[in-house]
């Protein structure tokens, strides 16, 4: 190659890599995309991206508020949305849960929408499932996100293996001893096989065990779903981990170490009776068609209580926004109309904001079947419930609390530390983040 | 009685026929020609078949319904062929778009690569001036440095350049070399004889000369190397662009991909694998073509010298 050959070679390249690199820089003024056009990112997958593209537009044509998804992969959807906030471009709504969302606030990253709900403009406070809000609301009484998508979680269950050991099916009420009998006598019937397989570490983690202490007629783990100041090991939690570890070494269950990956094609294919997990595995299972029947039951009650869940995921705003009116009016309509477009289509959540779960539904029901209507039996109970507990703590302290699960709470369950030790260890690990 | 041996005239001691170490008879012979090459065949047939199954497999289940990709135990021929998963697939992530920005992304990072690779590798090897071999050792050691490390850091210069969302910082890094790509060509220079440099000193040629009228030409084994590793590397990219891309008309190939997976809804195995296989197949073809350089330049690393 002559020397004017490769200088022209490496000029037209550096010619063409400056003209399409420096293609599209927007704006670096630090604020999230405004311009006229509302911006927002999802966790969803392609298809139910889909189905928010269509009703999010329909929005657009009729408000004249011009509205863009920005793309973002379901799995690396953390990293990338701290990426977007490190770069201060983050979207003018996006989805986070709401310990991503009391975690920005309490860095002053998020806007304020407090004002706007209690305005009642479009969305009325009234209408959420209760304590959904609670999630959102910071120590400082800001309203950090708007509560969207509600997961459940249950028991997916296979009625013929639960017919076949004598076992009466899971339904709406049952109790924890209704569990734990169910999984031993599963055992019995079958001895070679883990009846309950967990495939969400929620049941017997920390606040799983803790729900347990209140059905139970005890005291929760911690004293406060946000802004939490003390811990307590109550008698009842001592007696609900007793359990699970119990269970976990009979093998009736699956210890907190199982890999579940591939437990909804196990589920699906009748290898496991009992399959512990959110309402969201239905997208799963159903679309493998098995061949039995099945249901979906919720989280058992207790001799004192009903205590279920709460799990709401929601969506957050820069503090930056330009034009806090058009994206509210945009989370007005995906709450009241967009969610019940979508979920229509694809039924994956109910929905926190009531009247925006009604697509969930007909979603369901349009699957049909009597899985879909248990599903949607245990969606509805749950959200109803008054008494509920959160699935993870909230708290800034809670990213590290992980760590102490994983040293004091897991080994407990595996049978390696003392039920009395490993809640001692686990308290005082909890109670140390706190005082940080 | 003992015997006693004479100190100048040592006596023949006969070594009885049980201690004479039998001699080794190589493999090759002990073992019958027939049996030695059906076990070598069988060697390679599974280790080809341990490199062909994912590939298989993977093929098999870009042919299935999501329903099938399930099923335990797993069936390797789908029950119906789906290939609508290629044309459905595909045009869930607007591939052929993203194809098209990620082969404008791989091609110039893959130049960038090769020229500065070269030119830094060719200036450490041939060119001797002050602390080379400082630089040289700076160079390797950085081998040892998790790409990972520097994320952080670099994002924020690309904030602060104004670069985010654009694909300077995917392609910018190539153009200031890697150390792995300059260590491989400055080993490659140094298996080059000295003297054709001096020939061509002595006929007045200049560094710049010497580089691209000598040195391009022989040391095309390795530069070609160069350039399928580090086509492969932005072609796979998958971190770089999560982080610094966020227009969807700018995405690349491997944020389109991970779009069909989903921890929460069902991932969309099918359709991924569909469109799996037409991702691979840009550098699988180039690999294919330039295969002959590509064990050259891997092989010669074996022959240097120095």
């Amino acid at each position: 190659m002559s020397r004017k050959h490769l200088a022209t070679l490496t000029a037209c390249t550096v010619v063409a890599t400056l003209g399409l690199t420096a293609c599209g820089s927007s704006s670096d003024d630090g604020s999230s995309s405004g311009g006229g056009t509302v911006t927002y990112m999802t966790w969803e997958t392609n298809a139910t991206n889909a189905a928010f593209d269509k009703t999010m537009g329909a929005f657009s044509d009729s408000s004249g508020i011009g509205i863009e998804r920005e793309e973002a992969p379901n799995a690396d959807y953390a990293q990338k949305l701290a990426s977007l906030i490190l770069a201060k471009k983050a979207p003018d709504f996006f989805w986070c849960t709401a310990a991503q969302g009391q975690n920005l606030a309490a860095e002053g990253l998020l806007y304020d929408w407090s004002d706007k709900l209690s305005s009642g403009d479009g969305l009325e406070e009234s209408k959420f499932s209760p304590g959904s809000l609670d999630l959102w609301r910071t120590p400082d009484g800001e309203l950090a996100g708007i509560p969207t998508l509600a997961n459940t979680y249950g028991f997916f269950y296979n009625a013929e293996a639960f017919t076949k050991a004598g076992v009466d099916l899971p339904e709406i009420g049952w109790t924890w001893d209704d569990l734990f009998a169910s999984i031993e006598k599963l055992k019995k019937d079958d001895p070679k096989s883990t009846p309950l397989v967990t495939q969400w570490p929620l049941l017997d983690g920390t606040t799983g065990v803790s729900a347990y202490s209140v059905a139970n007629g005890g005291e929760p783990l911690v004293d406060s779903l946000i802004g939490a100041t003390s811990v307590t090991a109550d008698p009842k939690l001592h007696e609900g981990a007793q359990r699970f570890v119990d269970a976990i070494a009979a093998k009736e269950m699956t210890g907190p170490t199982y890999d579940a990956t591939s437990s909804m094609a196990a589920f699906s294919n009748g290898n496991i009776p009992l399959l512990f997990g959110g309402q969201w595995l239905n997208q799963m299972i159903s679309q493998d068609a098995p061949e039995f029947d099945w249901g979906y039951a919720p989280w058992p009650a207790g001799t004192a209580a009903s205590v279920q869940p709460i799990e709401t995921n929601g969506v957050c705003s820069p503090a930056t926004i330009e034009d806090p009116d058009a994206v509210w009016d945009a989370i007005a309509y995906l709450e009241t109309t967009g969610f019940n477009e979508s979920m229509k289509t694809v039924p994956v959540a109910p929905i926190a904001y009531l009247p925006g779960t009604e697509g969930y539904y007909e979603g369901l029901q349009a699957q049909g079947g009597k899985a879909a209507e248990s599903i949607e039996a245990t969606a509805k109970y749950e959200l109803a419930a008054e008494d509920k507990f959160i699935t993870s703590f909230l708290d800034p302290w809670a990213v590290k609390e992980a760590d102490v699960e994983k040293t004091s709470w897991t080994p407990m369950l595996d049978g390696k530390k003392p039920v009395d030790v490993g809640i001692d260890e686990t308290v005082a690990g909890i109670e140390g983040l706190i005082g940080q | 009685m003992t015997a006693t041996v004479s100190s100048t005239a040592p006596a023949a001691v006969a070594t009885p026929v049980a201690d004479v170490p039998a001699r080794r008879v190589p493999l090759a012979h002990r073992v019958p020609r027939t049996l030695s090459r059906v076990a070598w065949y069988l060697l390679c047939g599974m280790l080809a078949l341990s490199m062909l199954l994912p590939l298989v497999w993977m093929v098999s289940i870009a042919l299935k319904s999501n329903g099938d990709v399930n099923q335990i135990p797993p069936e390797f021929f789908p029950n119906e062929f789906q290939l609508s998963n290629f044309v459905d697939g595909p045009a869930q992530i607007h591939f052929y778009r993203l194809l098209a920005n990620t082969m404008i992304v791989t091609v110039v990072s893959a130049f960038g690569a090769v020229a500065s690779s070269m030119i830094v590798g060719y200036g450490i090897s041939r060119i001797d001036f002050p602390g080379r071999n400082l630089w040289f050792a700076l160079i390797a050691g950085s081998l040892f440095v998790p790409g990972v490390v520097g994320l952080i850091p670099l994002q924020h210069l690309y904030i602060n350049l104004g670069l985010i969302d654009t694909w300077v910082p995917l392609i910018l890094p190539a153009f200031f070399g890697s150390p792995i790509f300059i260590f491989l060509a400055r080993q490659y220079y140094q298996s080059i004889p000295r003297y054709l440099d001096e020939s061509a000193l002595i006929d007045g040629a200049g560094h710049w000369t010497i580089f691209t009228r000598i040195m391009i030409p022989i040391t095309k084994p390795v530069w070609i190397t160069v350039a399928i590793m580090s086509f492969q590397l932005a072609w796979n990219d998958f971190l770089n662009p999560l982080v610094y891309l966020q227009s969807q008309e700018k995405f690349t190939l491997p944020l389109g991909m991970a779009s069909f997976l989903s921890d929460t809804a069902g991932s969309q195995y099918n359709y991924y694998m569909a469109t799996n296989v037409l991702f691979m197949l840009p550098p699988l073809v180039l690999f294919f073509l330039a295969q002959r350089y590509f064990m050259e330049g891997i092989g010669s690393l074996g022959t240097i010298s120095k």
